[in-house]
């Protein structure tokens, strides 16, 4: 018996086959679920169902991340226009991209991005992390490369093989597409989570005070009060996330006729005429850590944008109603830059996940 | 001995079963299931008996002034019907919860505008019912809910749709832009947002039957009359001066004019 099992199993040998060029079967594929860590009043974490959080999946998209692999000369990766030191926003007025070519928009932050359903980028013109990760490798004012270059760089790489196996188990190189890229990007870019240890918050939790400036500040930014001015900025900049994610035109320009708006914005992607010059509204989360401000980088301090919305902004027939003139004294200007500072949670500086890995 | 003793008990229960089952007959047929239609509750926006075009400029007593936006909550929707013993309560049967209801998609052209918006209830029970109702807002209970306790897809999900400082949701948004002082620039923003539960306005629209038979559909076409959200007698809203509100209940002023258009809001909803 012993024999005739040692004969069978001789002959399965011989008929093996060798290995296929490319295999990854000898890499465990056992994926284990990432937990991220939500602020306790954030709305829920929407996650694709067919691009679930993974250790290994958020561990390949941070490498991607920071990685200029992805851009046509090796020199820029996603962090050069998102650098994690000032929320992941550009802190340049216009991001530059391979070749120092200059774009022709401000790098927005990419802190809670994983919450926003109501598009992505300033004038919402896609609806998801996996679509949003997509396009800046292709755009000839930021990464300038074509994706199946990207594809074989990553499959001629001595790490990537492996880790995209443990994150989507393929089981061939050749397996590797720039969906699953984006996929581990946008899992990464989902886990850049930001709040919820703000002076700000902690005040909200009766853990900490507002100094009077500051109180002062958010009665204004909340409309709290009859008896002090309404800024009119919680109306737009609300909820857990500061941002309602709405489109606005936030009187930039002064325009009669809405075809003269220097960036479309909004307008470009709805096609309506009375959409256009409309941005998103972006948290104010860590908005002291974001400069420049607007779509265009146009502010560089925070006393600028506030002294923008005093003034009631520019005419356009579709200015939003709630930019008018404000009257604000110097005092209560103060007042809002110092509540706006309460904003401030660097607490995902620390954070070992988000950090460059090379 | 034990299976005998639950048969006889079974026996008992049956009977007693039965017996409510003939009772309940008695008072109204149960529906039974799979029977069931599709009710449809359209609205329409008219300003001056024409389909109200975002965006395009109107006059109203010599102002010109633009809509930019129209959205608003409607919450407990039911059907109603007549009880067969007229002594008794009508029947209500829950058809939704709560709607959002906004119009920028369908009043940005004339096409779309003329066809309304359509708000489509499934597998309503069939019948023949005498009315519909809605409250304009949302109703008490839900309004103590905050947009994080809801997932992206959910009608009150949007923080931009909440006032933290009412615990309200905004029950009704009219925004655009007016033109004060005649120059043709539209030089003034025009915002009236209402909210908190004082201002949930319950409205019942009884005009007839709406008959749902097995797999048919039915449909209740509303109208929503501008004209009449500013003009409505001794509650009438002058909008060349009276044209912002954010409900503050701080703010008599603002909490005066709320309530003036939700009153107004309400009186001009009609059936087409």
């Amino acid at each position: 018996m012993i024999c005739l099992l040692i004969v069978f199993g001789a002959c399965k040998d011989d008929k093996q086959d060798p290995k296929v060029e490319g295999d990854l079967t000898d890499v465990l594929y056992a994926p284990v679920p990432y937990v991220p860590e939500i602020p306790a009043s954030f709305p829920p974490l929407e996650v694709p169902e067919d691009n679930p959080l993974t250790e290994e999946g958020v561990q390949l998209g941070r490498r991607l991340f920071y990685d200029p692999i992805l851009s046509a000369d090796q020199t820029v990766s996603c962090a050069s226009c998102h650098p994690i030191f000032s929320s992941f926003a550009d802190p340049t007025r216009f991001s530059f991209g391979v070749n120092g070519t200059q774009g022709n928009r401000q790098g927005m932050a990419l802190i809670n991005a994983g919450f926003y359903q109501n598009g992505l980028f300033w004038d919402g013109r896609v609806m998801t992390l996996e679509e949003q990760a997509l396009l800046p490798v292709e755009d000839p004012l930021e990464l300038h490369e074509d994706w199946d270059n990207v594809v074989e760089k990553i499959k001629n790489h001595p790490d990537y093989p492996e880790r995209f196996r443990k994150a989507f188990g393929i089981e061939n190189v050749n397996d590797i597409t720039k969906e699953l890229a984006v996929k581990a990007i946008a899992q990464f870019e989902r886990i850049i989570i930001s709040g919820g240890n703000s002076k700000y918050d902690q005040v909200l939790r009766n853990e900490a005070f507002f100094t009077e400036e500051e109180l002062n500040g958010f009665d204004m930014f909340f409309d709290i009060s009859a008896d002090i001015p309404d800024a009119e900025c919680g109306h737009c900049h609300n909820g857990p996330l500061l941002s309602t994610n709405e489109y606005f035109n936030n009187g930039l320009d002064n325009i009669t006729d809405l075809e003269n708006f220097p960036d479309k914005g909004r307008g470009l992607v709805t096609q309506r005429l009375f959409d256009n010059g409309k941005f998103r509204a972006p948290t104010l989360r860590n908005i002291q850590m974001t400069p420049p401000y607007m779509h265009d980088g146009r502010f560089s301090t925070l006393e600028e944008v506030i002294e923008h919305y005093n003034s009631g902004g520019h005419y356009a027939p579709n200015l939003d109603p709630l930019i008018r003139p404000l009257g604000l004294t110097e005092q209560e200007k103060s007042d809002l830059v110092a509540f706006l500072k309460t904003l401030t949670d660097t607490n995902f500086l620390n954070n070992p996940d988000l950090s460059n890995p090379f | 001995m034990n299976t005998k003793y639950f048969t006889m008990k079974n026996a008992i229960l049956s009977s007693i079963l039965s017996l409510f089952v003939w009772m309940s007959s008695c008072e109204k047929d149960p529906t039974p299931v799979g029977e069931t239609a599709q009710f449809n509750l359209k609205f329409k926006t008219l300003f001056n008996g024409e389909p109200l075009i975002f965006n395009k400029a109107y006059t109203y007593q010599n102002t010109p002034f633009m809509v930019s936006k129209l959205q608003f909550y409607i919450s407990n929707i039911e059907l109603t019907e007549e009880n067969d013993s007229p002594d008794k309560p009508e029947i209500v049967t829950e058809i939704g919860d709560v709607v959002l209801i906004d119009l920028e998609d369908v009043n940005s052209d004339s096409l779309s505008a003329i066809q309304g918006k359509t708000l489509t209830f499934e597998n309503i029970p069939v019948g023949t019912y005498n009315g519909v109702g809605f409250g304009v807002g949302v109703y008490q209970e839900l309004n103590r809910q905050i947009p994080s306790d809801f997932s992206s897809s959910h009608p009150l999900s949007s923080s931009g749709n909440y006032w933290e400082n009412w615990n309200s949701y905004i029950f009704v948004k009219l925004e655009g832009r007016i033109d004060t002082n005649g120059d043709g620039e539209f030089n003034e923003g025009m915002l009236y947002h209402l909210g908190t539960d004082n201002l949930f306005s319950p409205i019942s629209i009884k005009d007839g039957n709406i008959e749902l038979v097995e797999n048919g559909q039915a449909t209740k076409s509303l109208v929503l009359e501008l004209e009449k959200i500013f003009n409505n007698g001794d509650s009438s809203i002058d909008i060349n001066t009276e044209f912002f509100t954010h409900t503050n209940p701080n703010e008599p002023g603002q909490l005066n004019l709320s309530t003036k258009f939700m009153t107004n809001f309400i009186d001009a909803i009609s059936v087409e």
